[in-house]
C-alpha cells in the first residue's frame, strides 16, 4: 500500500483508501474487500452496487469497525474528516459508531432487540454518546420517529419490535441512525424485503433528510434501479473490488466496465415482447482467488492482457473503471447495453 | 392474567389427581407392606387383625377410594410406623430441605451465572476454558463422591467444618433456620456446596452457550453499531435475551433439588424430607411415601406456574391470554 495524502478531496467527509478486509477460512485467506477506495461528501448519496458476495456489506462493516474474527481489516485507511479510524482504538471507534457514522442493517426483523421497547433502544443510542438526561433523550427520540414518518411516535416508543410491521421497524432503525445527527450514514440494503410502496416512501424520506441535514449517505444495494433514482454517485463492486465509479449519469448512461454494462442490460424495462433478458454468463463463484481481472471468466471482451490486474483509471473526469478496454470501448459498451 | 393462572391451577389439580393414581398403583405393586411392619412370625390372627386395621385387606380400588376420600378432607393418612399424620411428618422436615436447597441455589447462581457470562463472552480465555472444563467434570461426578470428598478435605483433614447434622437453629423474622447462627451456617455450608455443584455447572454451561449464541445475533451487532459500551451490551442486551431460559432452568433445578436432595441429605445426616422418604421406603411406610409424592408434585406445579408467570412478565412476546 503506498501512502497517499493529497488523494482525497477536501470536502469529503469520509474517505476510504485502499481498504482491504480478509477472512481466515479453512481454505486459506479470503480477501472479501480488496483495496477499495471511495469518498463521500457532505449531503451526497453514494450508491455501492454489487451482487451477493461482492463485498459491499463487508465494506460497510469495515468502515464501522464491526469486523469480527476470523475477519480483520488488513490494509488501507478509513479517514473521517482527516482522522484515520484504524488508529483510534476500540473506545475511539465506539464513540464514532452511532454518533458520527451510523449504520442501518439489511434485516429490519432482527436488528432490534426483541425484549426491549423501541423507546429504550433509542434512548440507549442517544445516552451512549451524549450526556443528556433520559427525558431529553426520549424527546429527541420521539421527534426523530416523527421525522421518519412513524405515526403516534409517543405510543410507538412503548411498543416492542414484534408489535410493528417490517416497514415500521426499518423506519425505527433509520430513526436510530439519525438520532445523533451523524455525519455519515451507511445503509446496507435497508429496503430489501419491504413492499415497493414502503420502499419508495423510505427512499423519499432519506433524500429529504439528506437535503435537510447535509448528512452523507452510503447506500449499499444490489438493485441498480434504486441507485439510479436515489444516489448522486455510484460505485460498482465485483468480487471484492470496485470496478467502476462515477456519477449516476456516467455509470448508468455511459458504463465503462463490461460488468456494469451487463448489470444494466439485465434490468427488466419495457420488455413487452417477453424476450429473454440478457444475462451475464457464469457466476461470481470463487472469483476472489483470481489475481488478474476477476470478471475476465465471464467477460465477452476478454483479452490475454486481462490476466494482469487492470488499473483503475479515469475514462472521463471523475469517472473511473478497472478495465483495459474501458477507455476505447465505453461507447460500444453503452450501445450494447441500451441496444 | 387471572384467568390464565386459574386455568393453570385447574390443570395442576388434574395433574395431582393423575399422580395420586400412579403413585397409589405403583406403591401397591410393590407388594404387601405388612411383612415389613410386624414380625412375619406373628400368629396368623395377629397378622390378619393388623391387615384389616390398616385396610390392606380391601381390593385396590376400594383402598384408593378411601385414600381419595381422606385426601379431599385434607388427610393424607397416618404413618404406619409412628401413627403421626403423614403430611405433618413431611412439613416438619421440609423447612430443613428448603433451607438447604435455597442456600445451594444461591451459591450456584452467584457463582455459575457470572462465570457463565464471562465464559460465553470470552470462550477462549483462561477463565472461559477453565469454567467450561470444570463444569463438564462436575456434571459427570456423582454427588455421593463429591460429598465424601468434601467431608474428607474439610472435615477430616482440615477439621474446619462439621461432617454432618443441622447444627444450632436460630430465628430470622420468627422463622426457625440454621442460617441465623454461626454453628448452623457451618453445618449448612458443606451439604449446600455439594448440592450446588450440579446446578452451578448447569448454569455455567447454559449461560455460556446462551451468551455465545446471542453475541452472534444481528440485534447485538446493531447495538454495537449504535456505539453502546461492551458493558451495556453484555449486561442489558445479552442478559435480557437469555434471562427467560435461565429462569426456566432455575425453576426446574430448584424443584429437582427440593425433591431429590436425598443423597446429600443422607451423607451429611441432614434432617430434611429427603431423609424421611428414604426411611419411609425402607420401612414400607406407604402413607408417608404417597404423601411425599403428592407433596412433591404440588411443589413442582407451583414452581412451574411461578416460572411461567415470571417469564411472561419478562418477555413481551409471551402472552398469558391462553391464545397466541
Amino acid at each position: 500500500m503506498q501512502q497517499k495524502t493529497s488523494h482525497s478531496p477536501e470536502d469529503a467527509v469520509l474517505s476510504v483508501e485502499d481498504l482491504t478486509t480478509e477472512f481466515a477460512t479453512s481454505h486459506g485467506t479470503l480477501r472479501a474487500v480488496d483495496a477499495v477506495s471511495l469518498q463521500v461528501r457532505r449531503g451526497e448519496i453514494l450508491g455501492i452496487v454489487g451482487e451477493s458476495g461482492s463485498g459491499k456489506s463487508v465494506t460497510g462493516y469495515s468502515i464501522m469497525g464491526l469486523i469480527d474474527r476470523p475477519g480483520a481489516i488488513t490494509g488501507g485507511r478509513i479517514m473521517l474528516n482527516g482522522v484515520d479510524l484504524r488508529q483510534i482504538g476500540e473506545e475511539g471507534l465506539r464513540q464514532v459508531r452511532g454518533h458520527r457514522i451510523a449504520m442501518v442493517f439489511q434485516d429490519p426483523m432482527s436488528s432490534l432487540h426483541p425484549m426491549l421497547t423501541i423507546g429504550a433502544q433509542m434512548v440507549d443510542a442517544a445516552l451512549a454518546h451524549r450526556p443528556i438526561g433520559r427525558r431529553q433523550a426520549r424527546m429527541e427520540a420521539r421527534d426523530v420517529l416523527a421525522r421518519v414518518g412513524i405515526p403516534s411516535p409517543e405510543e410507538r416508543m412503548r411498543s416492542y419490535p414484534h408489535e410493528l410491521s417490517g416497514g415500521m421497524r426499518q423506519r425505527v432503525s433509520i430513526a436510530i441512525a439519525l438520532l445523533n445527527r451523524p455525519e455519515v450514514i451507511i445503509a446496507d440494503e435497508p429496503t430489501t424485503g419491504l413492499d415497493v410502496t414502503i420502499q419508495a416512501q423510505i427512499l423519499y424520506e432519506v433524500q429529504k433528510l439528506v437535503a435537510e441535514t447535509g448528512t452523507a449517505v452510503i447506500w449499499i444495494t444490489h438493485d441498480l434501479s434504486i441507485v439510479a433514482g436515489l444516489a448522486d454517485r455510484a460505485a460498482v463492486m465485483y468480487a471484492g473490488r470496485i470496478v467502476e465509479q462515477g456519477t449516476i449519469a456516467d455509470v448508468i448512461e455511459r458504463p465503462a466496465h463490461p460488468y456494469t454494462a451487463g448489470l444494466l442490460a439485465s434490468v427488466p424495462h419495457r420488455n413487452r415482447d417477453m424476450r429473454k433478458l440478457p444475462q451475464i454468463p457464469g457466476s461470481i463463484g470463487n472469483a476472489h482467488s483470481i489475481p488478474g481481472c476477476r470478471f475476465a471468466p465471464r467477460c465477452g471482451f476478454v483479452k490475454p492482457a486481462c490476466e494482469a490486474r487492470p488499473a483503475f483509471d479515469e475514462v472521463a473526469p471523475g469517472h473511473r473503471a478497472a478495465c483495459i478496454v474501458a477507455g476505447r470501448f465505453a461507447q460500444q459498451l453503452a450501445e450494447a447495453a441500451h441496444g | 392474567m387471572a384467568s390464565y393462572v386459574l386455568k393453570r391451577i385447574l390443570q395442576g389439580l388434574f395433574l395431582i389427581w393423575l399422580m395420586s393414581i400412579v403413585a397409589f398403583v405403583a406403591i401397591y405393586a410393590l407388594g404387601n407392606p405388612i411383612t415389613a411392619l410386624i414380625n412375619p412370625n406373628s400368629p396368623a390372627d395377629v397378622i390378619e387383625r393388623v391387615t384389616r386395621e390398616l385396610g390392606l385387606d380391601l381390593p385396590l380400588h376400594e383402598q384408593y377410594f378411601r385414600f381419595v376420600g381422606n385426601l379431599l378432607r385434607g388427610d393424607l393418612g397416618q404413618s404406619y410406623v409412628t401413627s403421626q399424620p403423614a403430611l405433618g411428618l413431611i412439613l416438619e422436615r421440609f423447612p430443613a430441605t428448603l433451607e438447604l436447597t435455597l442456600v445451594a441455589m444461591t451459591i450456584a447462581a452467584a457463582v455459575g451465572l457470572p462465570l457463565g457470562l464471562y465464559a460465553g463472552y470470552r470462550p477462549q480465555s483462561l477463565v472461559g476454558r477453565g469454567a467450561s472444563a470444570i463444569s463438564m467434570v462436575v456434571l459427570s461426578l456423582p454427588s455421593f463422591w463429591t460429598a465424601l470428598a468434601l467431608i474428607i478435605v474439610f472435615s477430616i483433614q482440615a477439621r474446619v467444618l462439621p461432617t454432618g447434622g443441622r447444627g444450632e437453629i436460630g430465628f430470622i423474622f420468627g422463622v426457625p433456620t440454621s442460617l441465623a447462627t454461626l454453628d448452623g451456617l457451618r453445618h449448612v455450608l458443606l451439604p449446600a456446596l455439594n448440592l450446588s455443584a450440579f446446578p452451578m455447572a448447569l448454569f455455567i454451561r447454559l449461560t455460556a452457550s446462551g451468551v455465545q449464541e446471542t453475541l452472534h445475533a444481528t440485534f447485538i451487532r446493531f447495538a454495537r453499531a449504535k456505539g453502546l459500551t461492551v458493558r451495556r451490551i453484555l449486561f442489558v442486551y445479552v442478559l435480557r435475551n437469555i434471562v427467560v431460559p435461565v429462569i426456566t432452568v432455575i425453576g426446574i433445578v430448584f424443584g429437582v433439588l427440593l425433591a431429590f436432595a436425598v443423597v446429600t441429605e443422607t451423607i451429611f445426616a441432614w434432617p430434611g424430607s429427603g431423609r424421611l422418604i428414604i426411611d419411609s421406603i425402607r420401612s414400607s411406610d406407604r402413607p408417608v411415601i404417597i404423601a411425599y409424592l403428592m407433596f412433591t408434585v404440588t411443589i413442582f406445579i407451583v414452581i412451574n406456574l411461578t416460572v411461567d408467570v415470571i417469564c411472561a412478565l419478562l418477555d413481551p412476546r409471551i402472552s398469558l391470554q391462553g391464545g397466541k
